[in-house]
């Protein structure tokens, strides 16, 4: 990131919050908002939110009393309509996945053979090496897609930095997703998966979890799909992509 | 050229040092007197904060009867300022419709981390009507939204608390301690719809005066309501 990019973004954040742009110029300065590196997207939040509040309290000199009729037919509405689900909590064909990380996989092995020799050298028994090499041993459902015959795997660039890699297997009929290193969604929008044949499916919104930990994400239902991409989207998703950051193709 | 920003309240300030190009207008009215939030009203506000992340916690769990509260606490606001921006009570009546649903569908994920239940909901409110606006009406239409504050002879009346009556009292205030030139850019850039390019064009002026009269206007409606960070 350069200091002008950072300096153009921050001189956006008025406009921007005032919902005073066109809908390309706010696309642009939340894709440039993701490219800024951390401190700056903070300032930029900060500056955003302040004004939020500021309109919020300034609402109270506009107040001016609502249609009786539209209580009850809010209330009406509301009786009959579901809510989204808390993209917090896990999608259903979602299931997190723990250290099937191959890039870390070999420092990971490499501190729990070390646990294991410091338990060795403690205990002074090679028997405890061997349980616990043995834990290790039970293959995970990412350990199977990626160990797959017909395992593949591909990598794109986020826009706003960091990277996804996507490891596919058609036998496994799963995915096994890896974000590294890319930065919190803009407040209020959230990043979402989605399989494309021809049309894309809704593969669930990447959960805070999923973002920052170290771990991957298993999606089922790869089926016939040619490519899997990701997309910015209003809290809880959307049917359909809106705003697509990336996406990769999956070769046969 | 560029000059620091001087608001001395501004933290997240620190560090902005974008050029101006009206520096002359910048703070021109800087010792107008600011109506700080008296303690009373700091209170207030506080506590009906404090009521609304309690109701905003239960809507999220399902509760329909906290979503009613809910919209008897914020409905008078929500719908006021659709109707400042559309004018149309008709659009505004199903407008406000769509936003109170949305925020019945969408309130398990609002995050308290990102702001205050209200700041949450009238932006929701606002992003709504600018689309609206934008799709309803033509350019003529929408020249008069900005102007005066749109005290309505019932204003009075539909101040639900007197927490609303005391903001409402210290925004007014607070609007007197912009210059005209900022007050009317922040006016037309908030309610009618247009976009900042589209302002500066209407006012005949360049775009990155148009950008720090905003910024000036809404850095002293923050400091002078004490607008403290969620």
């Amino acid at each position: 990131m350069n200091e002008s990019s950072r300096q153009r973004l921050l001189d956006d954040a008025e406009v921007y919050a005032l919902h005073a742009t066109t809908e390309a110029e706010r696309r642009d300065i939340e894709t440039e908002r993701l490219r800024v590196d951390e401190t700056a997207r903070a300032q930029f939040d900060v500056l955003v939110g302040e004004i939020h509040e500021t309109l919020a309290l300034a609402a109270a000199a506009d107040a001016a009393p609502a249609p009786e009729r539209l209580r009850q037919r809010v209330l009406d509405q509301v009786a009959v309509s579901d809510q989204e689900p808390t993209v917090h909590k896990l999608p259903p064909n979602v299931t997190p996945l723990h250290r099937h990380r191959r890039e870390r996989s070999k420092a990971w092995r490499y501190s729990m053979v070390s646990a294991a020799a410091a338990v060795v050298v403690a205990v002074g028994g090679v028997v405890v090496v061997s349980q616990t090499m043995g834990n290790d041993a039970q293959p995970s459902q990412a350990d199977q897609i990626v160990a797959a015959p017909d395992s593949r795997q591909v990598t794109a660039e986020f826009p706003g930095g960091g990277s996804a890699t996507v490891a596919y297997s058609l036998s496994q009929n799963a995915v096994v997703v890896d974000l590294d290193g890319v930065p919190q969604p803009p407040p209020g929008r959230v990043y979402q998966m989605w399989f494309v044949d021809g049309s894309p499916r809704s593969a669930g919104v990447v959960t805070e979890d999923q973002l920052t930990s170290e771990d991957g994400t298993v999606v089922d239902g790869l089926g016939s799909s040619t490519n899997f991409a990701f997309s910015l989207e209003p809290a809880g998703g959307s049917e359909q992509p809106t705003e697509v950051l990336t996406m990769l193709t999956l070769g046969a | 050229m560029s000059a620091p920003l001087s608001d001395a309240s501004g933290s997240s300030d620190a560090g902005r040092d974008r050029p101006t190009s009206d520096a002359s207008e910048n703070y021109a009215a800087e010792d107008a007197v600011c109506a700080v939030p008296s303690p009373q009203l700091k209170n207030l506000r506080a506590d009906e904060t404090d009521r609304l992340r309690r109701l905003m916690a239960s809507v999220a769990q399902g509760d329909r009867a906290a979503f009613a509260e809910l919209y008897d606490a914020t409905s008078s606001r929500v719908y006021g300022m659709v109707l400042r921006v559309l004018r149309d009570p008709g659009y505004s009546e199903e407008t406000a419709q769509e936003v109170f649903l949305q925020i019945w569908r969408a309130a398990p994920n609002y995050d308290p981390n990102q702001g205050s239940p209200l700041a949450w909901i009238m932006t929701l409110a606002h992003r709504r009507a600018v689309d609206r606006v934008r799709s309803e009406q033509s350019g003529t239409d929408r020249e008069a939204a900005y102007g005066a504050v749109s005290h309505t002879p019932e204003h009075d009346e539909v101040l639900e608390t007197v927490t609303q009556r005391l903001e409402s009292e210290a925004v007014v205030a607070c609007l007197d301690t912009l210059t005209d030139t900022q007050s009317e850019s922040v006016r037309m850039a908030y309610y009618s719809g247009y976009t900042y390019r589209e302002v500066a064009e209407r006012l005949g002026v360049a775009v990155p005066t148009i950008k720090s009269r905003i910024r000036d206007g809404l850095i002293k409606l923050k400091t002078c309501l004490g607008v403290i960070p969620q």
